[in-house]
C-alpha cells in the first residue's frame, strides 16, 4: 500500500507541481488549500483521539489564507506524531526554532528542490512512530560506526576514544540521524534545562567530535551545522 | 551684588569713623596754628572724605554733630555753642551746606559706580553663560550650571530662595507628562502645575513679572524664537523687591532657551538628512535589485517558454539542458532574494545584531558544504587555524557573507583557478578570508561598489553588474558585527578580508562534564 500525504499548501501553482511529482514518486496525494479545509480532510475525530492516523505524512505551508499552519501542528501534536515537514517562505530562524521545537519534524525553506525535499521525506518516514518502536541505536556511515547500545565508536575499525559528554551529544543526534535537532532540544537533553542559554558548550564539544570523527573538520561530511538552529547528523541513506 | 556683607559693611563703618578721628587729630594739632575760617576747610575735607565709605543718613549724621562739635571745641567764644561774631554764623551755615552737598553728591556718585559695576558684572555674566552655551555640543549638560547661577543670583539678605529647573526631552507633549522633563531640584504639584502653564505659554509668572503677580514663587521659561524648551522655578518670594535680579535671571533663561531650541532645529535637521540620504540608499537598492533580477528571469524565461513552445521539436538532451538551467538560475534568484532579505533584516535592527557565540569553524563549514554544489571542479578548499576562537555574532549573517565572497571568486576569476577560504587570528581580530587567484575586477572598482552604496549614487555601479548588493550587503554586516571587510590585492589575485573583533571568551564547562 502506497504512502497517503496530506499536502496543505494556499498557491494553486506550487500545490499542483508537488502534487505531481510526489504522485510521480508513488504517494498517494491529498491536497489542502487552507486550515479549514486540511482540519476537514483530518478529520476532526482524528484530531483529538489517538487512533490510527489518517496520513502518513503533512507537508505543511504556515501562511494560509485562514489561519497559520503552526497552529494545525499544535493541535495535532497533542495526541499524534504524524510525520510533519513545514514548508515555508519564511525564513527567521526565530519561527524555525519554535516550530522544530513544537514537535515539526523538519522545516524546508521555499524555494527548494524535489530532490531536497524528498531526501527530507524519506528522513521523517524512518523517524516515524519512534516513540512506539524501538530508537535508532546503531548509525554506520562510511567507515564510521556509531553503537550506541555497547557505548562503542569505531572508526576505519579503530575505536574512537569519546568523554561521557561527548558521547551523550553525539547519541542525541544519532538518535534523530538526518533530522534538525535544535539548540534548545540538545542543550536540555544533554545538559539540562538549565543550560538553555549556554551555547557555546555545543561550539565547544561539536568542534572536538567532528576533530575526532571527520576527515577535515573545515568541511565535514557528517555533524552539519544549521546555523541559527542547530544540528544534524548526516542522514545514513544519502 | 547689591546685597554688602556685614564684614563689608564693618569695614566700611570703620574707614568712615577712622577719617573722621583723623579729621579731629588734625584740627587739635592745627588749633594753635590757624584761625576757625581755615580750620573749618579740613572739617569739610574729612567730611567729605568720610562720605565715600559712610551712608548717606551717617554721613549727614557725622556731619552735623561734627559741625557742632566744631562750634563748640574752636568757634569763639569755646566751650559753648554760642557764636560770637556774625561772620562766623555765616562760615557755620556755609559749612553745614557744603556738607550736606559733597555728602550726597558723594552717596549719588557711589551708588552710580555700584550700579556700573553691577551692570558690567550682569553683562560679563551673560557674555560667559552664552560662550558656554555656543561652545557646548549638548546645551541640555549647562541646566546644572544655570541651576548654580539662578541659586546665585536668589541669594537673599533674609533668607535663600531654593532654584529648581526642568527642561522637556523632546517634543512638548499634548498633556503633562512629569516623565517629558529633564529636572533638576525638587517641585511639589502645586509648582509642577504653575511651571507647566510657564513652558506652555512662556510668559513668566509670579511677583515682579506683570502675570499672576500673587504666586509665591517666580516662575521663569527658557524661551527661543519660536519655542519653550523648559522653565525655572524659583520659590518663596512674594513680592517684586525680594528678587531685584529678575531681569538677569530671564536673561540667563533666555539664552539656554535659545541655545536649547538652536540644538532642537539642529537635530531635526540631521534626522531630516538622515531620511533622505536613507532614502536615496533605499532606491539605489530598489533598482539595483530589480535590474539584477532580470538576468536570470531573463534565463528562465527563455528556457520556460523554450519547453512551452518548442517542445515537440526539441530533442531530449536539449529539453534536459534547459531544464537544467532554469533550475541553476532559479537558484541565483533564490541567493539574490536571500541577500535581499538580509540586507532588509540588518537595515531593520539598525545594525544592532542578535549575536550568540558562534564558532568560525561551523559557519565556513556549512558554508563550504553549500557551495560545494556550485563548485562542481572543486575549486574551493578551506584551511582553519587551530583552536580558534568563538566569535560573537549571527551566523546566519556571517554565513551569508562567506558565501556572497565566495559566489563572486567563483564567477570572476578565471576558470578552473583555485580559490582559498580561510580562518585565523590577526592581533586582536579573527580574519575569515576568501583568496582566489586573480579576478578581472580592480582594486579600484571593488572600493566604488562599496562606496556607491553608502552615496546612493546608482550610475556608477554599472560596471561590475551582480557583485553590487552582494558585497554591499558583506560590508554591511561586517560593520554590523562591530568589525571591517577588507580588499587586498595579492601577488596572484585577490583577497576579501572580514575583520572580526575578538572578544573575551565565555567560561568553558567544567571538565567532568
Amino acid at each position: 500500500m502506497s504512502l497517503r500525504l496530506l499536502l496543505v499548501e494556499d498557491d494553486r501553482e506550487l500545490r499542483a507541481t508537488l502534487r505531481e511529482a510526489l504522485l510521480v514518486e508513488g504517494y498517494q496525494v491529498l491536497t489542502a488549500a487552507s486550515l479549514a479545509e486540511a482540519i476537514a480532510m483530518y478529520g476532526q475525530t482524528q484530531l483529538e483521539e489517538a487512533s490510527t492516523p489518517a496520513f502518513d505524512l503533512i507537508l505543511l505551508d504556515l501562511g494560509l489564507p485562514d489561519g497559520d499552519g503552526g497552529d494545525l501542528l499544535v493541535k495535532l501534536r497533542r495526541k499524534q506524531s504524524t510525520p510533519v515537514i513545514i514548508i515555508s517562505a519564511r525564513e527567521a530562524e526565530g519561527q524555525k526554532i519554535h516550530l522544530l521545537d513544537e514537535g515539526a519534524d523538519d522545516y524546508l525553506v521555499k524555494p527548494f528542490s524535489i530532490s531536497e525535499l524528498l531526501a527530507r521525506m524519506r528522513v521523517a518516514l524512518r523517524h516515524r512512530g519512534n516513540q512506539v518502536r524501538a530508537a535508532v541505536t546503531r548509525y554506520e556511515q562510511g567507515d564510521l560506526v556509531i553503537d550506541l547500545a555497547n557505548h562503542r565508536v569505531s572508526r576505519k575499525g579503530d575505536a574512537v576514544h569519546l568523554t561521557p559528554t561527548e558521547f551523550n551529544l553525539l547519541a542525541r543526534l544519532v538518535r534523530s540521524a538526518g533530522q534538525v535537532v535544535t539548540h534548545r532540544q540538545l542543550l536540555v537533553d544533554v545538559w539540562g534545562q538549565e543550560y538553555l542559554e549556554h551555547t557555546h558548550y555545543l561550539r565547544l564539544y561539536m568542534g572536538q567530535l567532528r576533530a575526532k570523527l571527520e576527515d577535515n573538520p573545515a568541511e565535514p561530511q557528517l555533524l552539519l551545522t544549521e546555523p541559527g538552529v542547530g544540528y544534524r547528523l548526516l542522514d545514513t541513506e544519502s | 551684588m547689591n546685597a554688602l556683607t556685614s564684614s563689608q559693611q564693618l569695614l566700611r563703618y570703620s574707614i568712615g569713623l577712622a577719617i573722621w578721628l583723623l579729621g579731629w587729630c588734625l584740627l587739635l594739632f592745627f588749633d594753635a596754628h590757624f584761625d576757625p575760617v581755615n580750620l573749618s576747610l579740613i572739617l569739610v575735607l574729612t567730611s567729605a572724605l568720610a562720605a565715600l565709605w559712610l551712608p548717606l543718613s551717617m554721613t549727614l549724621l557725622a556731619s552735623v554733630v561734627g559741625l557742632m562739635a566744631f562750634n563748640w571745641s574752636f568757634v569763639p567764644p569755646r566751650g559753648t555753642f554760642a557764636i560770637d561774631l556774625h561772620q562766623h554764623t555765616v562760615l557755620l551755615i556755609a559749612m553745614m551746606l557744603v556738607n550736606i552737598i559733597i555728602a550726597g553728591l558723594m552717596v549719588f556718585l557711589r551708588e552710580q559706580s555700584r550700579r556700573a559695576q553691577a551692570y558690567a558684572h550682569a553683562a560679563e555674566e551673560l557674555r560667559i553663560w552664552g560662550d558656554k552655551l555656543r561652545d557646548a555640543s549638548e546645551p541640555g549638560s549647562l541646566l546644572d550650571e544655570l541651576h548654580l547661577a539662578l541659586e546665585r543670583l536668589s541669594v537673599g539678605k533674609a533668607n535663600n530662595h531654593p532654584v529648581a529647573l526642568v527642561a522637556l526631552n523632546n517634543q512638548l507633549p499634548p498633556t503633562n507628562q512629569p516623565s517629558a522633563l529633564q529636572r533638576i531640584g525638587s517641585v511639589n504639584p502645586e509648582h509642577e502645575e504653575a511651571l507647566w502653564h510657564c513652558l506652555r505659554t512662556g510668559q513668566p509668572l509670579g511677583p515682579g513679572t506683570g502675570h499672576y503677580q500673587e504666586l509665591d514663587a517666580l516662575y521663569l521659561p527658557l524661551r527661543g524664537r519660536s519655542m519653550t524648551s523648559g522653565a525655572a522655578l524659583i520659590s518663596g518670594i512674594t513680592s517684586a523687591d525680594e528678587f531685584p535680579a529678575l531681569t538677569q535671571a530671564q536673561a540667563l533663561c533666555d539664552q539656554m532657551g535659545a541655545a536649547l531650541e538652536r540644538h532642537h532645529i539642529q537635530q531635526q535637521e540631521r534626522q531630516a538628512r538622515d531620511q533622505a540620504q536613507a532614502q536615496t540608499v533605499r532606491n539605489t537598492l530598489l533598482a539595483a535589485i530589480s535590474h539584477d533580477y532580470r538576468t536570470p528571469l531573463a534565463t528562465i524565461m527563455g528556457a520556460a517558454s523554450s519547453l512551452d513552445q518548442q517542445s515537440e521539436r526539441l530533442s531530449d538532451t536539449q529539453r534536459q539542458q534547459l531544464a537544467h538551467s532554469i533550475v541553476e538560475e532559479a537558484d541565483r534568484l533564490r541567493r539574490l532574494t536571500s541577500n535581499v532579505l538580509q540586507l532588509a533584516r540588518l537595515d531593520a535592527i539598525g545594525g544592532n545584531i542578535q549575536g550568540d557565540w558562534e564558532s568560525a569553524e561551523e559557519i565556513i563549514g556549512s558554508v563550504m558544504r553549500r557551495m560545494r554544489s556550485h563548485d562542481p571542479q572543486q575549486r574551493l578548499s578551506a584551511k582553519l587555524e587551530s583552536h580558534l576562537p568563538l566569535l560573537w555574532g549571527d551566523s546566519l549573517l556571517l554565513s551569508q557573507l562567506l558565501e556572497n565572497l565566495i559566489d563572486n571568486a567563483l564567477k570572476y576569476s578565471p576558470p578552473e583557478s583555485p580559490i582559498n577560504v580561510s580562518a585565523h587570528i590577526d592581533k586582536h581580530h579573527v580574519v575569515l578570508a576568501v583568496r582566489d587567484q586573480g579576478t578581472d575586477i580592480a582594486a579600484a572598482d571593488y572600493e566604488q561598489i562599496f562606496e556607491v552604496f553608502q552615496r546612493g549614487d546608482h550610475r556608477k555601479s554599472g560596471g561590475a553588474g551582480g557583485t553590487g548588493i552582494g558585497l554591499a550587503l558583506c560590508r554591511a554586516i561586517a560593520r554590523a558585527h562591530g568589525g571591517e571587510l577588507e580588499f587586498h590585492a595579492t601577488a596572484t589575485g585577490a583577497s576579501f578580508e572580514c575583520h572580526l573583533p575578538l572578544r573575551a571568551q565565555p567560561a568553558n564547562p567544567e571538565s567532568h562534564l
